[in-house]
């Protein structure tokens, strides 16, 4: 069975390849690798932090904010205009599901990364 | 291409003007103490907290247990100051929910600046609500009325003076020490004794990986150059860039080319680039300007080092840590500072690394990642000869015929040795390669013997 479908994945084209399901792991030199068109061998992907603005508000919330890897480093940290809220592009290691937002006072909570973006509607 | 962290949108406010150093600030304690005042606005005891609290009992108690006083529904006003003009005033409160409240600013005789207004909550999350003014002077004292339930646990008002009040417990502490005077407090401020930083952003380690004989294919093992590099971005109080700071190490080569490393700054103009320092140019390959920056370029490219084996320290052999026999040698650490201009209004978000290698003895053969494109002074003459597949004009780039590429970026540290065909290595990299990258994704970082990787060809 396993021969079979060792065969069967040696035929296949580069443009069959199909992300998402487990090729066979036989592949035993980087040239015959079979990638999908576009696959750019990156070790990290790009995500859309937003926070969402706080349009009720009616003066200046200012706060420091920062978004943290699960190591604690500190990935953007932002002199914050609640009001206005905010956009930015971070890159994170492959794999990274999930980040945390930390106010001013250390307080910090967990937010998942869906689908590359990584939203904070409340403060 | 478009890398690492962009960010957008966000235009801070100027400055709101330095603040003298007085202010007050109050964290609530079992000590503080506050008068009850009944239907008329209180004047007395001008240095104390005061809420409403006849006919309806007690509010505003202090509880140890959420550390600090609770409302629901009754107004509070905290302790006459004299403003001066600018100021802030900022509330550290948890609530259930939204908090809506009325405010106002009371002068012994009547009150101004009355706003209705609402906090976002999260419960048992502490939050802070900021007023901030330019125009208010003279004696007043701040008025809270919620409609729903708030515990407030301090109170910092800037650029103001507080005298005691008789009879009163409550104490005056700083809240704020701001020793730079650059709008940051330093508990918030990572460079609190430099006015011209104040936050520091780490990402993860990351190495850079490449096989040398662009535009050929090699022989896989991806140790040609190994260059690992982990960056700090340091921005001002108003979320200036300021500083790009980069500890680099080249931990092997195994290549047959003496090659520098660089970074371009896509987006950000050479001019934005105050100076550059810690960088190693021998070789004179790299023709630098004042600031440290690549002449000729559009964007602003930064040398790291134009050839690495200045950097290490070889023990012999014409491979440097990619053969597990030979000597291990050790690499110098490059601490390469990037200043840029505060004038340049540049944020965080306009950082956009396109990091590439280049021969030592010919500049313009570049090596970056698969989709990024080349500086001004590549070689384009490289493009579309031996297997590179390379279309600019299709946003392809350093790819070969075979959708393959030169170089290879990981957050692990580990690579293989020399002549190892890299899929040998690490066991579950052609399967993540193969899904598209959605398979795996820990195939460099994950250690199980056997099953991710075959450690004996691994340095």
């Amino acid at each position: 069975m396993v021969a079979l479908a060792a065969i069967a994945l040696g035929a296949c084209s580069k443009e069959a390849a199909n992300a998402g399901q487990d090729p066979n792991n036989d592949v035993k030199s980087f040239r015959d690798l079979q990638v999908p068109t576009g696959f750019d061998f990156k070790g990290t992907k790009t995500i859309t932090v937003k926070i969402e603005k706080q349009e009720h508000l009616p003066i200046d919330l200012k706060s420091v904010y920062r978004i943290d890897d699960q190591k604690g480093n500190a990935l953007l940290k932002y002199n914050l205009e609640v009001a206005q809220g905010l956009e930015a592009e971070l890159e994170v290691p492959i794999g990274t599901e999930e980040l945390y937002l930390v106010d001013s006072y250390g307080l910090k909570r967990a937010v998942k990364i869906e689908n590359n973006n990584l939203i904070i509607k409340s403060l | 291409m478009k890398n690492l962290t962009k960010l957008f949108a966000v235009l801070m406010l100027g400055s709101f003007g330095h603040f003298s150093n007085a202010q007050f600030h109050h964290d609530f304690s079992s000590s503080t103490t506050i008068e009850n005042w009944g239907n008329a606005i209180p004047t007395s005891n001008p240095g104390c907290f005061s809420r409403y609290a006849s006919p309806h009992g007690a509010f505003y108690e202090y509880d140890a247990v959420v550390d600090g006083i609770k409302g629901n529904g009754k107004a509070i006003y905290f302790p006459y100051v004299n403003y001066q003009g600018a100021f802030e005033l900022k509330i550290e409160y948890t609530a259930p929910s939204s908090v809506n409240f009325w405010t106002n600013f009371h002068n012994g005789s009547s009150w101004t600046n009355g706003a209705n207004s609402s906090a976002p909550a999260s419960p048992g999350v502490r939050s802070t609500y900021t007023i901030r003014s330019s125009n208010l002077t003279g004696t007043h004292r701040f008025g809270l009325f919620p409609y729903n339930e708030i515990t407030i646990h301090s109170v910092t008002i800037t650029n103001v003076t507080y005298s005691p009040g008789q009879g009163c417990s409550v104490t005056n502490t700083s809240a704020c020490t701001d020793s730079d005077g650059d709008g940051e407090c330093d508990s918030t401020d990572d460079f609190p004794n430099d006015a011209d930083k104040a936050f520091s952003m780490k990402s993860a380690r990351m190495s850079f990986m490449y096989e040398d004989l662009f535009p050929a294919y090699g022989d896989f093992d991806f140790n040609d150059l190994v260059v690992s590099t982990d960056k700090e971005v340091i921005t001002d109080a108003d979320n200036n860039l300021r500083v790009l700071k980069m500890k680099v190490l080249v931990p092997a080569a195994g290549g047959r080319h003496a090659q520098g490393w660089a970074v371009e700054l896509k987006g950000i103009n050479p001019s934005d680039v105050v100076s550059v320092n810690g960088n190693s140019l021998t070789e004179s390959v790299v023709s630098v300007g004042a600031n440290g920056t690549e002449n000729g370029q559009t964007n602003a490219v930064v040398p790291i080092f134009d050839n690495y084996q200045t950097v290490i320290n070889s023990n012999g052999g014409p491979f440097f840590n990619t053969v597990a026999s030979a000597p291990v040698g050790t690499c110098d650490t490059l601490v390469v500072e990037i200043e840029f201009a505060k004038s340049s209004a540049l944020t965080i978000g306009n950082l956009d690394y396109n990091f590439f290698s280049f021969r030592t003895d010919a500049r313009g053969h570049e090596i970056h990642e698969m989709g990024n494109t080349p500086t001004d002074l590549a070689d384009l003459t490289l493009f579309g000869t031996k297997v590179d597949a390379t279309n600019l004009g299709a946003g392809k780039s350093y790819e070969s015929v075979d959708g393959l590429p030169w170089a290879i970026t990981t957050v692990g540290t580990t690579y293989a040795i020399e002549k190892v065909d890299f899929v040998e290595a690490y066991l579950k990299f052609a399967a993540w390669a193969q899904s598209g990258g959605s398979l795996y994704q820990d195939w460099h970082t994950n250690t199980a013997e056997g099953t991710y990787r075959n450690s004996a060809k691994i340095y």
